[in-house]
């Protein structure tokens, strides 16, 4: 028995389509990993610097961007202070973006309250150098600003990754998550959180449980779970219904498939 | 057979030639009505809605907009790799601290080493001289090696073995039942029985067979969770597509 593969989109597409037109809302629950940022966020005490490298390009924006935005709005809400990268170069545009629409929204200034310090390549060597001397790695913000000459430096006094407490990593692959666990945070002594699209959660949980990680956001359904945390639903959560949709017409296509393939095997033990 | 692949061949140009028909009935109608600003957003909203739809029609079957849809999104992501690159690493941080420095600084001369080294990696382009590359890739592999195997050792391995050889708390702090106890119970039943399956100098009979047997149930749960969790990915890249066809281009929500 075989079906055209191509049924199979025209009902995934409907699964995607209709729930995306009727706007339907489904209850998000919440993950353990995914409280554990929240939680270790809330703790953070006001004009705390929170690191936010954003190590993904264009091609990861659906899973990724909603979380580095939930992120960026949640420190702002808390009044920390945000460092914010990337260590992939296509990324940059949409780390601005979020930075200027969080940004205004809870009335933060550029240099003050947060800093983009834009892309650097070299991965692994970057983080090292942000560990031993923060202002010689990067001299510049992404704007060309002197970053020495910033207020968000001056005022909090940061040197290097040593002076910063929680350090969160938004990545769809390397350098990222492996290389901040690796050259960062087991070198330099601070908490690590991470976001990551769905295709690489599952890599990441034996870091959870070893404490490498205080926390992991893993695709869509991290991104929704943590908009629901601070209590501000948008592209993740509105996501989540055609992805629930979509998710029931595989699994009828996986259990058809299935029942296929025993009605063919039975036929075929019984012709024999 | 010839002349069934002509007809196919000529009925597939006729389907491109409608849709793209559509398409572009569509968008004048988009802008005719307003629902598309006639500005640059507009424009750009429009060939973003081409490109996401060219890339789809693979879905259909392979065809020439799918094709030339590719090429030029590797195309613009090269070209963007490069200018990114060239303007916020390679000027930046060597040509103009070595050539152009301002005049409160000084000529960096240290740096024509990595400008060399840099250099040789352009003589891969050449057959008879690429190993003059391998200089270069030599420092690139000594330098890499050095700074991540005794870092990867110790986080991805030692800290794994720590983390897995932590006693159980069967209690919480108040006495309770500690339920995590179980995750980390099944977690040390699975490394043993999917190590065990990968141990190959003894042969897997007997009891080393039903341990085995167990470690390839855990693989099997673990590439069941990855799929799954691969599934959850695609979708929502397509469904960011689909909401920005049906939001920012058609207008319907």
């Amino acid at each position: 028995m075989k079906i055209d593969r191509r049924y199979i989109f025209v009902f995934i597409a409907i699964a995607i389509i209709l729930p995306t037109i009727f706007e339907v809302r489904m209850k998000i629950d919440i993950s353990e990993p995914v409280k554990k940022i929240f939680d270790r966020i809330e703790s953070l005490k006001p004009g705390t610097v929170v690191v936010i490298s954003n190590d993904y390009d264009p091609a990861a924006k659906a899973e990724l961007y909603p979380m580095t935005l939930a992120i960026m709005r949640h420190c702002f809400r808390k009044n920390l202070r945000v460092l914010a990268l990337n260590l992939w170069p296509q990324g940059a545009g949409l780390v601005r973006m979020a930075l200027d629409i969080s940004g205004k929204e809870y009335k933060k200034e550029n240099g003050v309250d947060y800093v983009f310090l834009g892309y650097k390549p070299g991965g692994g060597v970057v983080i090292i150098g942000m560990g031993q001397n923060l202002l010689g790695t990067f001299p510049k913000d992404a704007d060309g600003k002197p970053l020495a000459e910033m207020p968000l430096i001056k005022e909090t006094g940061l040197k290097s990754l040593k002076d910063v407490p929680l350090v969160i990593d938004i990545a769809a692959g390397t350098p990222g998550i492996d290389s901040w666990v690796i050259y960062g945070r087991d070198q330099y002594g601070f908490d690590l959180a991470a976001g990551c699209t769905g295709v690489m959660a599952t890599d990441y949980y034996p870091y959870l449980n070893s404490g490498q990680l205080v926390g992991l956001m893993g695709g869509l359904k991290g991104a929704a779970e943590y908009e629901t945390l601070i209590e501000r639903a948008d592209e993740a959560t509105r996501n989540m219904s055609p992805q629930s949709f979509s998710h029931l017409v595989i699994i009828a296509f996986v259990i058809l498939g299935n029942i296929a393939l025993i009605v063919e095997k039975s036929k075929k033990k019984r012709r024999s | 057979m010839a002349e069934v692949a002509e007809k196919k061949s000529s009925s597939g140009f006729l389907v491109l030639i409608v849709l793209l028909g559509l398409f572009a009935l569509v968008n004048i109608y988009l802008f005719a009505s307003g629902k598309l600003p006639s500005n640059f957003e507009g424009i750009g909203i429009m060939i973003a809605a081409g490109m996401s739809l060219a890339i789809y029609s693979f879905l259909y079957r392979d065809n020439p907009i799918y094709k030339l849809a590719e090429h030029i999104y590797i195309g613009m992501s090269v070209g963007y790799i490069v200018v990114y690159d060239y303007y916020n690493a390679l000027k930046p941080n060597l040509l103009d601290k070595l050539f152009f420095p301002p005049p409160s600084e000084t000529y960096e001369l240290w740096l024509i080493i990595p400008l060399f080294l840099g250099a040789l990696m352009f003589f891969r382009f050449s057959p008879k001289y690429a190993w003059v590359s391998r200089w270069s890739f030599a420092f690139i592999v000594g330098y890499g090696s050095g700074m991540a195997i005794p870092r990867g050792v110790k986080t991805s391995i030692l800290m794994q073995i720590e983390a897995t050889l932590r006693p159980i708390n069967f209690t919480d702090a108040s006495g309770a039942f500690n339920f995590d106890a179980i995750s980390t119970l099944i977690a040390i039943v699975g490394i043993l029985a999917v190590l065990i399956y990968f141990f190959f100098s003894l042969e897997h009979k007997g009891p080393l067979k039903v341990v085995s047997r167990v470690g390839v149930w855990f693989l099997m749960i673990a590439f069941g969770a990855q799929f799954g969790y691969t599934v959850m990915a695609r979708m929502s890249l397509l469904i960011e597509r689909v909401r920005f066809l049906l939001g920012k281009w058609l207008n319907i929500l």
